[in-house]
């Protein structure tokens, strides 16, 4: 079983930096077997490339990363990543964007669908930021989400390493 | 001489001095842009075909980029162009006050492409600032990474961001006539990069699918590989600092590298002459195409590459070791090269803010260069970065890009600028696989899993946005053999034992000190212009290609290069109806100068330390809270 936690997200820019500041955390933490923890906050391209050329492959990718929806700072929205590819058009652009320096969360999430790298299972947390501030410091709602996240974080991977291992010894 | 607006001559033994008895020499007089605009917005109330077109944002460009257009759908010309750099860069005044040691990692972040190529600027003017000459090893190191860097980002340019507006997908719609032609066309050097008609070709080109498209960002994979062997990390090094480099390299390190290099030589000899074919057919097809995206040959560079024995970082000795690059330094006017002497080159530079958000300055603390040649006002060393964010007007203030001039003529950014000094100035002493003949620079390819190829550039006839790609397309080429005569002259090095990589350098705690980089990006020009003040940044200006190339109207009323190339486009775009009406000709001229606008897209909130990175685009379906 094989479960991949990724941070995306640009360093040093305060809550946005919540999804590599989580894996730093991660990273500290023991974890099963088969679980890699990275942060994926580079050129989405060069992932894709290095997963296709690498031929790495999980059951279960675990996504964190700010995101600005408008909702209360510090909140944490969980979705199943539903493969949804926006018009070619605009998927044109998130390559170029990409591919010049934006970090983007979706972006990687579009990206990666549409070279089709993800397994089924692509979970994803999001945090809404409250500070687009230079520095390491996160607001305090976000640092006060922090422990919950890496909590559910953690809740997702066991699961899903726990769910693959049952499979595995079901077949 | 040289300058022709400038008020400085020349003395017996050259030596540039401002010309006497002038009260006020760098005065100007700022030309009022109400009436040109006023009669714009009387023919557009007047006349139904005459519209306004607006691309915001000019997608497939790095970074945010707007322009405004107003386009007569019946004659078929722009009356009207807006070059709008949307968002502020801010890095001079992130970087007021820092130890300069900072300035190389911050100020490579101004680009999230080519932030190499500022870091290395920024240690050029730091060695010039405080003397420190880098051993030849870590110039060569230097070299190469900067030559890799290009093969990274010129085939990002001409098969992701421009390659598109040549692809099936996009011209059987824009103009069908022209696809139709295509499908039957056969191409001149299929031989070569194998495709048989330009339709082949431009099918490759489609985005996403196309085979060109895939295998450009197969290939910018190799040249990344490349360059984090010498680098560490892509696009911010790591390992480039002032004084050299901080990685240690070995015959293995350099193997590894040359197995990417001949791919990536390869890969020139098909994009030169897929470019070729491409170019030569639409010149075929209709002859208008040549006044797209023309401009005036007036074209800038500061030469890159430095030659391993002669750059010895010195203002004093910047016009030597400027001519002794792979890149010569130039200015071209008209289409003649007026100088290639980097002290002149710096010495007639100005930025103008009368059209742009920042307010002008009244310090003037540098009349004179290190060298006694007087400097304006307006020059980097005496710019101060005043943001002054206000409502868009197009007789006023309407872009972030300041707007550079050199001797007050609108000159252009790019990399194709490179290529031309190099040719026509034939100072090159580097002449392993690059030959200048005066109007032409022939390039030899070695074998790799394609045969040995010999290509030649040729200064253009017309200068226009085909041509920006064409030269790009050989850019790819040129690059790579520096990177290969780099190559070689660093493995002579490591067999001769001199495996220095880096002078060791104290900051001065006090005192005043001065630099400049004259370097370039993946399009061209690139400067950082350095003060510093008892061991602090106190001015720190940075001069990016595209801040040239976006740059708003001057103080002359006078149009930025992407605003007079749109100007000076035909529109040919074959259209029924306006509604239908896509603006390719005027895209393709924007693309064509591969515009990379401050990339990381931050915002400056005024009053507050405050950066915003990036838009959300897509909706979290599935949400769960």
């Amino acid at each position: 079983m094989r479960v991949l936690v990724g941070g995306v997200g640009y360093h040093n820019l305060s809550d946005h930096s919540v999804g590599p500041l989580l894996v730093e955390r991660c990273q500290r933490m023991p974890w099963p077997r088969g679980v890699d923890i990275r942060d994926l906050s580079f050129n989405h391209l060069g992932f894709v490339q290095e997963f296709l050329g690498d031929r790495l492959y999980y059951d279960r990718v675990v996504l964190v990363g700010a995101v600005p929806r408008g909702g209360p700072p510090g909140q944490v929205r969980f979705y199943r990543w539903a493969f949804r590819l926006p018009p070619e058009a605009e998927l044109q652009n998130r390559i170029a964007e990409a591919y010049m320096g934006v970090i983007s969360l979706e972006n990687l999430l579009v990206i990666g669908t549409h070279f089709d790298i993800w397994p089924l299972d692509v979970r994803v947390f999001e945090v809404e930021p409250a500070w687009e501030t230079w520095g390491g410091r996160l607001s305090p709602q976000v640092e006060e989400t922090l422990p919950r996240l890496l909590t559910a974080v953690r809740e997702e991977v066991l699961a899903g390493w726990a769910e693959g291992w049952a499979r595995a010894r079901a077949n | 001489m040289c300058f022709k607006n400038l008020p400085i001559e020349f003395d017996q033994q050259g030596r540039p001095y401002l010309r006497p008895e002038v009260p006020n020499p760098y005065r100007y007089e700022v030309r009022s842009l109400a009436e040109q605009e006023e009669r714009i917005r009387e023919l557009l109330a007047r006349n139904g075909y005459i519209r306004n077109v607006d691309f915001d944002p000019v997608t497939r460009v790095a970074g945010a980029l707007a322009f405004h257009t107003v386009v007569d759908l019946k004659e078929r010309k722009v009356l009207a162009a807006n070059s709008m750099a949307t968002l502020f860069r801010g890095y001079e005044v992130i970087l007021k006050g820092r130890d300069p040691r900072d300035a190389a990692f911050i100020s490579s972040r101004a680009c999230g492409v080519c932030g190499g190529v500022h870091a290395t600027t920024s240690c050029l003017a730091l060695e010039m600032a405080f003397g420190i000459k880098p051993p030849p090893l870590g110039i060569v190191i230097r070299n190469m990474l900067l030559a890799i860097e290009y093969l990274y980002d010129h085939p990002l340019h001409l098969f992701l961001l421009a390659g598109p507006d040549y692809s099936q997908a996009l011209v059987e719609k824009t103009n069908p006539s022209v696809w139709e032609r295509a499908k039957r066309a056969e191409a001149p050097q299929a031989a070569v990069h194998g495709f048989r008609t330009i339709g082949e070709i431009m099918v490759g080109l489609n985005p996403l699918s196309g085979s060109l498209y895939l295998e450009a960002l197969q290939m910018t994979r190799v040249a990344r590989e490349a360059y984090v062997l010498i680098g560490a990390k892509y696009p911010h090094p790591e390992t480039v600092i002032p004084g050299g480099v901080t990685t240690t390299v070995s015959i293995s390190t350099f193997n590894e590298i040359y197995r990417r290099l001949v791919d990536l030589i390869d890969y020139s000899k098909k994009v030169v002459t897929l470019w070729d074919d491409l170019c030569d057919f639409f010149y075929a097809v209709n002859p208008l195409y040549r006044q797209v995206g023309a401009r005036p040959k007036n074209l800038a560079d500061p030469g890159q590459w430095d030659d391993p024995e002669a750059y010895d970082a010195t203002y004093e000795g910047c016009a030597t070791w400027g001519e002794r690059r792979w890149a010569t330094p130039g200015i071209i006017i008209n289409g003649e090269q007026v100088t290639t002497n980097l002290q002149l080159i710096n010495v007639g530079l100005e930025e103008f803010v009368e059209h742009s958000y920042y307010e002008n300055w009244e310090t003037y603390p540098f009349r004179t260069d290190p060298l006694g040649a007087p400097l304006s006002p307006y020059h980097p060393w005496n710019k101060e970065t005043k943001p002054r964010p206000g409502p868009q007007s197009w007789r006023d203030r309407y872009s972030w890009a300041a707007s550079p001039r050199w001797d007050r003529q609108v000159v252009e950014a790019e990399c194709t600028a490179r290529i031309w000094n190099t040719a026509v100035a034939n100072k090159l002493p580097h002449r392993r696989f690059l030959e200048p003949t005066g109007t032409s620079l022939k390039m030899s390819l070695p074998a790799g899993k394609l045969p040995a190829m010999e290509i030649e550039w040729k200064v253009p006839a017309e200068w226009n946005a085909f041509e920006r790609n064409r030269g790009r397309a050989y850019c790819l080429a040129y690059s790579a053999l520096i990177a290969l005569d780099n190559w070689l002259y660093g493995m002579d090095l490591l067999k001769r034992g001199r495996t220095k990589v880096h002078t060791r350098f104290e900051i001065p705690r006090s005192g005043r000190q001065i630099g400049v980089g004259f370097w370039g990006a993946g399009r061209g020009w690139l400067t950082h212009h350095a003060v510093i003040e008892n061991g602090a940044l106190v001015n720190y200006q940075i001069i990016t290609p595209s801040t040239i190339n976006a740059s708003p109207r001057d103080p002359w009323g006078n149009p930025g290069p992407y605003e007079e190339a749109v100007l000076n486009t035909p529109i040919l775009e074959e259209f029924e109806r306006t509604e239908t009406f896509m603006g390719i000709d005027i895209l393709r001229t924007i693309r064509s100068f591969d515009p990379c606008m401050p990339c990381t897209t931050h915002i400056m909130v005024e009053g507050q330390d405050r950066v915003l990175v990036t838009e959300v685009n897509t909706c979290a379906c599935g949400l769960d809270e």
